[in-house]
């Protein structure tokens, strides 16, 4: 087992005395280092899993997302995050984050959730789809005994959120729905605790499991990642049809929904793809949902695509625009009229955000400040 | 002796076509799988053994048929396989079922760098017996063959290189090559004045065709984006792409940079200028007329000069960007550039954009004797960006922590003041003033006070990019490795491919067992210290220690050879440009030695064949550092020369010792241990060993083995 204290290091080198000298988050540190002392392991977890069951034929069905893994003993899922022992499975990352993070809710990014919040992020190893263009493969496409992982339970991820006064927990960064019972513990306690819990997800999941864990949530961000199935095929290694599934649940759940389409050049920028998207939303989940077109950014397997054009990004903008969407943004673009919120009644700003700031706010209780018109979301 | 003067000048002519084909066409495949796999060229090693594996194949096939394939027909095959080979490199993304704009995982990578070479390879090992064995005597014929094929790959070597300065494509030099060896060789019945004929028309063909064929390559390569521009520098392959307003660089099939990317033109521009508010001198090693256009505008008082050796781009981006007025270009390489002792001017920023660290043409500009020039270029308090690829914003993973260290590690050996930013790439600033340390509530602040709106590096991001958490995190990764980054060893190639392999299992696994745990390099020499003591104290000691030599042969020509590219390319950076003269020169000097020993007839060749190679070596292992670059090629070359006419006629040596007295035996098996020296010397040294042990080290193994030789020939002279 390999041990490192994540802060000892800090006192080391020119920087400590420089940049971590100006102590943005000091509480936070000494929290979390409180908290599981930021030492890493390779131990991993031995909680049963939720969602599955036993086949007849022996081994074991997962029950969790559309991939319905069939598992013999001592084989693992695709995601690499639960395993078979003796037809019983197992999450191996339960309490064994590898990443944590306090990061602006606008990050994630949820426009109309709290704006201005901070999140205390959370992710493990793993993943049920391999997206070419992942931001976080170097997590998402490991299996936890390649991360560095730390030991983290769930009432101590809701007592640093506690201490620190973050007032949200985002489960992030990696696909939640492969730590579904980390997530789920932590949601739920956090409830009692008065800490809302976000899903940033990519919506692979089956309808049973995400009916159980909606209760627990407070607010979902969807990676809808096209609205072609050939794209999820050959890009993202998973099928749209569960996706889109899940994102009507999650909306007729009650849950605050958000939707976040990546437009990458010449994979899923068409004029057409962006209308078949407005046509879907408006059809199935309503044109007060609020959409973000990202701008991609070259990583991972797609280093080689240039960065999405601005015109590509203003041309989806425009025709979401047109068919009616009422709350459209565009991501990765600082200083965009369109990062920001405006009445669809009024047309005045409600909330002028540059990157991660919030310049100004003009709602109340949900109400635009001028015309009164309800404004969906948290605020 | 060949049976009729006729014959003797055909041969020649055929032995000639022979080298200038064979060189011609392994260099221009280097270049094409170059150019395809991202300029890395740790492949140059894998290709060449995979060369030298289908050469000793071919040869080993013709050599053993009674009747086999007849020379016209192998000309005319290995013509056409050259231009059916590099369109499919060029076209292998596609073939292997890639996405546009999707990496070249190394798995594939792998695939395409030893199965590209190897028909045209196992065609021309086929041809050196066919020529011997059509109508001469073949021990006789032997000499003569090596000496004209010596010269005809000089000349393929020198044409290439030659053409390529003259702008041609290596597409068009194929075609040239495959006109020339099919005239002179295939239809042989004609007259002289008529084969000129048809290779002039053939060269027009290629100056009035081809930049079309070229043209609509690149078009259906890098479909739907629309292609601007597309041609060869002498450091690689460029095109230059349009998707709507986004202009982007592609270098050897990589995305360079990106215009208008107003997110990594703050980062590089506005960044130091918080360390230092005074200054106005800037100085952006890259291409940096295609990244800030749209920013040095903004900031009228600031005089950029971006430094970077590819003229042609200069042009093309003063075309499509328009040139702001405070930005110059200095067409030279970096390198070179601060080797100059006459350097004037003096710069308040310096900034260096890294792109991929597994090149070694990228390499060179992140080590520590590099940074340490470029820090004699700044004014007292001048600053240092090096801006990293590497995300360190959510989680640094071990493979990416290492890569990192190495780099601020180097920055650490040549600055006393350095300081980082984590976030989407990772930012280190280096000065040799105490400028660097401020608190970054301070550079936040400092923001503010540009005087202009910025997009990116302001307190909306910055608060979040420099959290105590983050830095922290950051601080720790750079704990984890003390290498340093240098010429001799340069270790930051290592950790990044080791980095990118994480992308797949298969590159993770490789790369693991290749770079990680060297057990190939112990057990190299584990094999050659068993063999060696096996034949000094075996009986027939003579002739069984000529296996050694075949074997020490091999081994230092292609490991020296390998050597020498690497210096090569880390001083002058042209080697995609001259890797034909500096292959045809070798070639060269291996057929003059092998033939000038023919000749001596001498039974005592080993050992000063030997002292050769350990002079040249010992040479290089003293003098390479204090090389200057623009010295650089004539230095390789005649060190190039002088190893292969060592290893000729060690060669020349190790036969006459084997085969004492039965000239007309199968020479396989002592072919077979020098390929199999060559294979080790190829892949060992500067796929594996050179990050993990540097060239110092090499050259004194490489040393020790030749030494061994020596010692041993003495022993069993
Ligand atoms: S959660 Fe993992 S194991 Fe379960 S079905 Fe999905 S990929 Fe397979």
């Amino acid at each position: 087992m390999k041990r490192r204290l994540f802060i000892k290091s800090v006192a080391g080198g020119t920087l400590a005395t420089t940049l971590a000298g100006t102590e943005f988050l000091p509480r936070f540190l000494g929290g979390i280092e409180n908290a599981c002392a930021f030492s890493f392991t390779k131990q991993l977890s031995s909680k049963e899993a939720r969602f599955y069951k036993r086949l007849e034929s022996g081994g074991i069905e997962c029950q969790i997302c559309p991939r319905r893994c069939r598992v013999t003993d001592l084989e693992r899922g695709y995601c690499g995050t639960r395993e078979n022992r003796a037809d019983k499975y197992y999450t191996l990352v339960y309490g064994f984050p590898c990443s944590a993070n306090i990061d602006p809710i606008e990050k994630k990014p949820l426009f109309h959730f709290l704006p201005g919040a901070r999140a205390f992020s959370l992710a493990t190893a793993g993943c049920n789809v391999n997206c070419k263009f992942c931001q976080n493969w170097e997590i998402s496409q490991m299996r936890p005994e390649q991360t560095d992982n730390f030991e983290l339970s769930p009432q101590a991820a809701i007592d640093i959120c506690i201490r620190e006064r973050v007032p949200v927990i985002a489960y992030t960064y990696s696909e939640p729905v492969i730590f579904y019972e980390f997530m789920y513990d932590i949601a739920e306690l956090g409830q009692k605790s008065g800490i809302k819990s976000v899903m940033i997800t990519g919506g692979y999941i089956e309808p049973e499991p995400l009916k159980a864990l909606l209760p627990q949530l407070d607010a979902v961000k969807v990676d809808l990642k096209a609205i072609r199935e050939d794209y999820y095929r050959n890009i993202v290694g998973g099928q749209l049809k569960p996706v889109l599934d899940a994102i009507i649940q999650i909306k007729n759940s009650g849950a605050w929904l958000e939707i976040v389409y990546l437009v990458v050049p010449t994979l899923n920028d068409s004029e057409a793809e962006f209308r078949d998207l407005a046509h879907w939303i408006k059809n199935y989940i309503g044109i007060e949902t609020p959409v973000h077109f990202s701008r991609f950014h070259p990583l991972y397997l797609l280093k080689n695509l240039p960065p999405t054009p601005q015109t590509t990004l203003e041309r989806a903008y425009e025709i979401c625009r047109a068919e009616g969407l009422e709350y459209v943004y565009l991501g990765n673009l600082p200083g965009h009229r369109a990062e920001s919120t405006y009445c669809p009644k009024c047309g005045k700003i409600l909330i002028e955000r540059r990157g991660y700031q919030i310049l100004q706010k003009n709602i109340e209780r949900n109400l635009c400040r001028f015309c009164r018109k309800v404004v969906p979301g948290i605020f | 002796m060949p049976e009729s003067r006729a014959g003797y000048i055909l041969m020649k002519r055929q032995a000639f076509f022979l080298g200038l084909f064979s060189v011609g066409a392994q260099v221009l495949i280097l270049r094409e799988v170059l150019a395809t796999l991202n300029g890395r060229e740790l492949f140059i090693g894998i290709t060449l053994f995979a060369w030298l594996l289908a050469v000793a194949l071919g040869s080993f096939w013709r050599g053993n048929e009674k009747r086999g394939l007849r020379l016209k027909t192998l000309f005319l095959a290995g013509s056409l396989l050259l231009l059916i080979v590099l369109l499919a490199i060029r076209f292998a993304p596609q073939l292997l079922g890639l996405i546009p704009g999707e990496v070249i995982p190394l798995g594939k990578a792998l695939l395409i760098s030893t199965l590209a070479i190897f028909p045209v390879g196992f065609v021309s090992g086929a041809l050196f017996p066919a020529i011997t064995a059509e109508g001469y005597k073949p021990a006789a014929a032997v000499a003569e063959v090596y000496l004209f094929e010596g010269w005809g790959a000089f000349v393929g070597g020198a044409a290439v290189t030659a053409f390529l300065s003259l702008s041609v494509t290596g597409l068009s030099i194929a075609i040239i090559i495959a006109s020339l060896t099919l005239t002179f060789m295939v239809v042989k019945k004609l007259n002289l004045w008529l084969q000129s004929a048809i290779v002039l028309v053939c060269a027009l063909f290629v100056i009035i065709a081809i930049p079309e064929l070229e043209w609509k390559i690149e078009k259906i390569k890098y479909a739907p984006t629309e292609v601007i521009d597309s041609f060869e520098t002498p450091y690689g392959k460029q095109a230059i792409i349009r998707n709507a307003e986004n202009i982007s660089l592609i270098t050897d099939n990589l995305r360079e940079t990106t215009f208008p990317d107003r997110s990594a033109a703050e980062y590089s521009l506005i960044t130091p200028l918080l360390y230092n508010p005074e200054g106005n001198s800037f100085l952006y090693v890259g291409r940096g007329d295609f990244l800030f256009s749209e920013l040095a505008d903004s900031l009228p008082s600031l005089k950029i000069v971006c430094l970077d050796p590819r003229a042609k781009l200069e042009e093309i981006g003063s075309q499509l960007f328009g040139r702001p007025s405070n930005l110059t270009v200095i067409n030279d390489d970096p390198i070179a550039f601060f080797s100059r002792r006459d350097l004037v001017s003096r710069f308040d920023y310096a900034v260096i954009n890294i792109g991929e660290t597994e090149t070694y043409l990228g390499n060179r500009l992140l080590t520590a004797s590099f940074l340490s020039q470029l820090r004699t270029a700044l004014n007292p308090k001048g600053v240092v960006l090096l801006n990293t690829p590497y995300d360190s914003d959510r989680h640094i993973s071990d493979e990416k922590g290492r890569a990192l260290a190495v780099i601020y590690n180097s920055i650490r050996a040549s600055f006393p003041y350095v300081t980082f930013w984590p976030g989407e790439t990772t930012l280190f600033f280096a000065s040799a003033d105490s400028v660097i340390n401020i608190p970054a509530a301070e550079i936040i602040r400092r923001t503010e006070e540009l005087g202009f709106s910025t997009a990116f590096v302001n307190r909306g991001f910055l608060e979040d990019r420099l959290q105590s958490l983050k830095i922290a995190r950051l601080n720790q990764a750079l704990q984890t490795d003390n290498a340093i980054n240098q010429v001799e060893k340069p270790s930051l190639v290592q950790r990044g491919a080791v980095f990118q392999a994480q992308t797949e299992r298969f590159a993770r696994v490789m790369v693991t067992i290749l770079l990680e745990r060297p057990y190939a390099a112990i057990l190299a020499a584990a094999m050659f210290i068993v063999l060696y003591l096996t034949a000094l104290i075996r009986r027939h000691r003579r002739r069984n220690f000529a296996l050694i030599l075949y074997f020490v042969a091999g081994f230092a020509s292609l490991s020296l050879e390998l050597v020498s590219f690497y210096l090569f390319q880390s001083s002058a950076g042209a080697l995609y440009s001259d890797l034909g003269l500096l292959v045809g020169v070798f070639m060269l000097g291996l057929a003059l030695g092998t033939y000038l020993a023919l000749r001596s007839a001498s039974d005592s060749l080993s050992i000063p064949s030997i002292m050769l190679l350990i002079l040249a070596s010992g040479l290089l292992l003293l003098t390479y550092d204090s090389i200057l670059p623009k010295y650089a090629l004539y230095y390789h070359l005649l060190f190039l020369f002088t190893v292969a006419l060592g290893t000729g006629s060690l060669f020349v040596a190790a036969t006459g010792r084997y085969y004492y007295g039965r000239a007309h035996a199968n020479r396989g098996i002592g072919y077979g241990v020098e390929i199999l020296g060559s294979s080790v010397g190829a892949i060992l040294p500067l796929t594996v060993l050179l990050p993990i042990i540097g060239v110092d080290c090499i050259l004194v193994s490489i040393l020790s083995v030749l030494l061994c030789g020596a010692l041993g020939a003495y022993l069993t002279r």
